[in-house]
């Protein structure tokens, strides 16, 4: 098998190395940055990164250890822990290593410490385990050599495991044990860790043997802060250099401050989307289902309930995601066209009733609301009901019952971001674990697998791009926007907010004077 | 008195018992916390095998027993998304739970036996009235509009003093006052009407007759016989304020239980639920016992009913 690079990793990957090298000996960087709090919504469950992939667990993640591949701050995938990497079999990629890290304790970092991270997290009380279910084995071929096995062919692997996968130290890990080493974590990553108060903050210092050069803080503090408006004065008051998931509610407070401001992605990671019920008999129409969609006002919904803070959407992928396709607009707001449709339809009346969870989905009341009395305005008669969140998804994996207890329209979110294919693909495959809506299309079927197989990026982008279409024309969804990452931002630093929602101390600089 | 403390001892143990078998059931009543672990990719088998990591596939009569056995011994299990013990992340929590309550109760107390007497011996007086409408508010005003109040105003405004966070004396104040109106408010009242009514007594004429000085007759006399219903005020309002930190907690970023039991709550982390019912119950029962014994110690008659 001809050996194959994905992406054009190998020419990059000695300028990330000299950026990253380059950055030696700016020690005085380290004193402008001083030590960044950043206060979040949520603590973690552990610091162990095997167990957990979730995007507030890598914040603090990205710090300890390193991924073994990274994304930079377009989505593109970058070398890190692994130089570089080549599909050698159908299902089997061999990654090469970095030689010459060591872990913050002075155990070198090895292909053992790689194969470890995967056991571990392919073990049952892991969180990561879900995401890791594509891979079946690793493999050591050599200290710096690993053969990772995948169940068949997977063509967006890498995006999977970039910015998850990293490496525990081995004989540091089996001396501690797995629950030990969840409260006292050791990497090989840019600071390391010094204490966690749980509910309260996580404290990290820089590692000055970090091989990627100084790190620019001297210090990073995981401030847990839970309520937004809280959050929003913690950084407005000096107190935290950035505060995650700010309410858009609290955007005007910053436009007339001096220390602090907003700062706003371009695409949301936690899309909002409705699906619709499709083995009931309503939604067998597909003008019924075009009509739904053509009568919900998705930019008057952002613009009231995220103040602007959000994106309307018009198919399944959002936009920081392989699957986006920008040529597919969102949809049109059409109720004169929607209420045409379901004349053609010979619908009169009908009767929904829309479902949403309290929690997983922000101001489910006023969203359904506002959708009810959307679609009230066509000619639908429609009830709303409205559920805690557990209850809810318990009614969605009723699967033994075809999710008799799902209203007939459901309003919920998915985790997007690059890589999150793996998502859509369990919402809309016929065999996905998450179709609750029980959308079975051949079509769409073939055009995920021709993804799955196709490893040269433009077949995947084809079939990728077909598929969307093919949802978009099907209207299985109620396509409705993505929420935008709203973050406080100190004006004592110079910082973006990513497409991928990660903090990478490494991004920050001192402010533009 | 030893035979009053065993007794109180044994129906606090079987309050503890019931208090843990109700979360136990009503636990599983509520959720399954595997059905908000599944993720795309998981088979049908995995969630199974999940399923029997935490001891949730067997029949819940044989989880209840199994989880008294090891409960006796001091074992609530781990908990389902942390990993870590149950009882040991609930302990962990307590002691900024017990802080914050403590310093809102003595702070509440002390200014209300000022506040309180001010306005049962100034009776019917502008400050009394005053006094009065201001409890009113104390008592109405919502906890949480307070909280976001006095961060707006003295953080974010005035900068006299932290919005949020844990670990100074500084970062104590806000909250308590958060969570200390209501009772300051509703003690406030109690120590004005019992004054009130102890004043009127015999024996305070008697008392001043005889040539106290006033500030002696309230201290030694007044107080010291509004004492029992204060000390019952304060320990039921204390197991209150365990319960009720939770929004205060929230607001303020404190490290406490309440906030630990929110989450343990919505995640159906069932282990920390059951750990964190069974010291709640356990400092309210220990609370109410001291209550009695105090009972005791101002009041002699007591002892020997």
């Amino acid at each position: 098998m001809k050996a194959h690079h994905a992406y054009s990793l190998l020419k990059s990957a000695p300028l990330v190395a000299s950026l990253m090298m380059g950055s030696v000996g700016t020690s005085a960087l380290a004193a402008e940055l001083g030590t960044i709090t950043i206060a979040t919504q949520l603590d973690l469950l552990t610091l162990n990164s095997s167990k957990n992939v979730t995007g507030w667990h890598r914040w603090v993640y990205r710090n300890i250890y390193d991924p073994l591949i990274t994304l930079d701050e377009n989505n593109e995938i970058k070398p890190a822990l692994a130089t570089s990497w080549e599909r050698i079999a159908d299902n089997t990629w061999r990654f090469k290593l970095r030689e010459g890290i060591k872990f913050q304790n002075g155990e070198p970092f090895t292909a053992e410490a790689v194969k470890l991270w995967i056991d571990e997290g392919k073990k049952a009380d892991s969180q990561a385990r879900g995401s890791l279910a594509l891979i079946t084995e690793a493999k050591v071929v050599d200290d710096h050599t690993l053969d990772i096995v995948t169940d068949g062919p997977v063509a967006y692997f890498i995006d999977t495991i970039a910015d998850r996968m990293s490496a525990l130290p081995p004989a540091y890990y089996k001396q501690v044990g797995a629950q030990e080493f969840g409260l006292k974590p050791v990497g090989t990553g840019p600071y390391k860790f010094v204490s966690w108060r749980r509910g309260d903050r996580i404290v990290l210092e820089s590692n000055p043997e970090y091989w990627g050069g100084a790190p620019k803080a001297d210090g990073v503090v995981f401030w847990v802060v839970p309520d937004a408006s809280a959050r929003a004065a913690a950084v407005l008051n000096g107190e935290a250099t950035l505060g995650t998931a700010i309410a858009p509610l609290e955007a005007p407070r910053f436009e007339s401050s001096a220390t602090a401001r907003i700062s706003a992605s371009e695409g949301g990671n936690r899309p909002i989307w409705g699906g619709m019920m499709m083995n009931r008999p309503i939604f067998q129409d597909r003008r019924v289902r075009e009509a739904v969609n053509l009568a919900v006002n998705r930019q008057a919904i952002v613009d009231r309930l995220l103040r602007g803070y959000g994106k309307p959407m018009g198919q399944l992928c959002a936009t920081s995601m392989y699957c986006y396709d920008p040529a597919i607009g969102p949809m049109p707001y059409d109720p004169a066209k929607a209420k045409s449709l379901l004349q053609e339809a010979g619908v009169k009346d009908m009767s929904i009733t829309l479902h949403a969870p309290q929690g997983p989905v922000a101001q489910a009341n006023e969203l359904t609301q506002i959708i009810a009395a959307n679609l009230k305005q066509v000619g639908f008669n429609v009830s709303i009901r409205i559920d805690e969140a557990s209850q809810f998804s318990a009614k969605l994996y009723d699967f033994d019952n075809k999710g008799k207890d799902v209203g007939d329209l459901f309003i919920y979110f998915y985790q997007g971001g690059p890589g999150s294919e793996t998502t859509i693909r369990s919402l809309t495959n016929s065999k996905g674990n998450w179709n609750w809506q029980y959308y079975h299309d051949a079509q769409v079927d073939a055009h995920w697998d021709q993804a799955q197989k196709s490893f040269d990026q433009g077949p995947r982008q084809e079939a990728l791009q077909k598929l969307s279409a093919k949802v978009r024309a099907d209207v299985p969804w109620l396509f409705l926007y993505e929420p935008l990452s709203v973050w406080a931002v100190s004006n004592k630093i110079a910082w973006k907010a990513r497409a991928d929602d990660q903090i990478i101390i490494q991004d920050m600089g001192p402010a533009e004077k | 008195m030893s035979w009053f403390i065993l007794r109180r001892t044994l129906s606090a143990g079987v309050v503890i018992f019931g208090v843990v078998t109700v979360i136990f059931v009503l636990s599983r009543l509520i959720g399954d916390p595997i059905a908000l672990m599944i993720q795309p990719g998981m088979t049908v088998a995995d969630i199974e095998e999940l399923r029997a990591l935490w001891n949730l596939d067997a029949p819940i009569p044989e989880q209840f027993i199994r989880f008294l056995g090891s409960a006796l011994t001091g074992d609530f299990g781990l908990s389902i998304w942390q990993g870590q013990p149950a009882l040991g992340l609930v302990l962990e929590s307590l002691p900024a739970t017990l802080l914050l309550t403590s310093a809102a109760l003595l702070g509440a107390l002390l200014l209300a036996l000022v506040l309180g007497s001010l306005a049962a011996i100034k009776r019917d007086s502008m400050l009394d009235r005053t006094l009065m409408s201001l409890t009113l508010f104390g008592q109405s005003v919502p906890n949480f509009w307070l909280a976001l109040m006095l961060v707006l105003v003295v953080s974010v405004h005035f900068h006299l003093l932290p919005p949020a966070g844990y670990g100074t004396g500084s970062h104590l104040v806000l909250p308590a006052i958060a969570l200390g109106l209501f009772p300051l408010a509703r003690l406030t009242r109690l120590v004005r009407a019992e004054l009130l009514d102890v004043l009127s007594q015999d024996y305070i004429r008697t008392a001043r007759s005889k040539g106290i000085a006033p500030w002696l007759i309230l201290v030694r006399h007044c107080l010291r016989n509004i004492a029992i219903s204060l000390v019952t005020v304060i320990a039921v309002d204390f197991g209150t304020l365990m319960g009720g930190a939770v929004v205060t907690e929230t607001i303020f970023a404190w490290p406490g239980m309440g906030r630990l039991m929110i989450d343990a709550i919505s995640h159906r982390d069932f282990p920390i639920m059951q750990a964190g019912a069974f010291v709640v119950a356990l400092v309210v029962v220990l609370t109410s016992l001291i209550a009695d014994i105090t009972y005791a110690i101002i009041n002699p008659r007591i002892r020997y009913a």
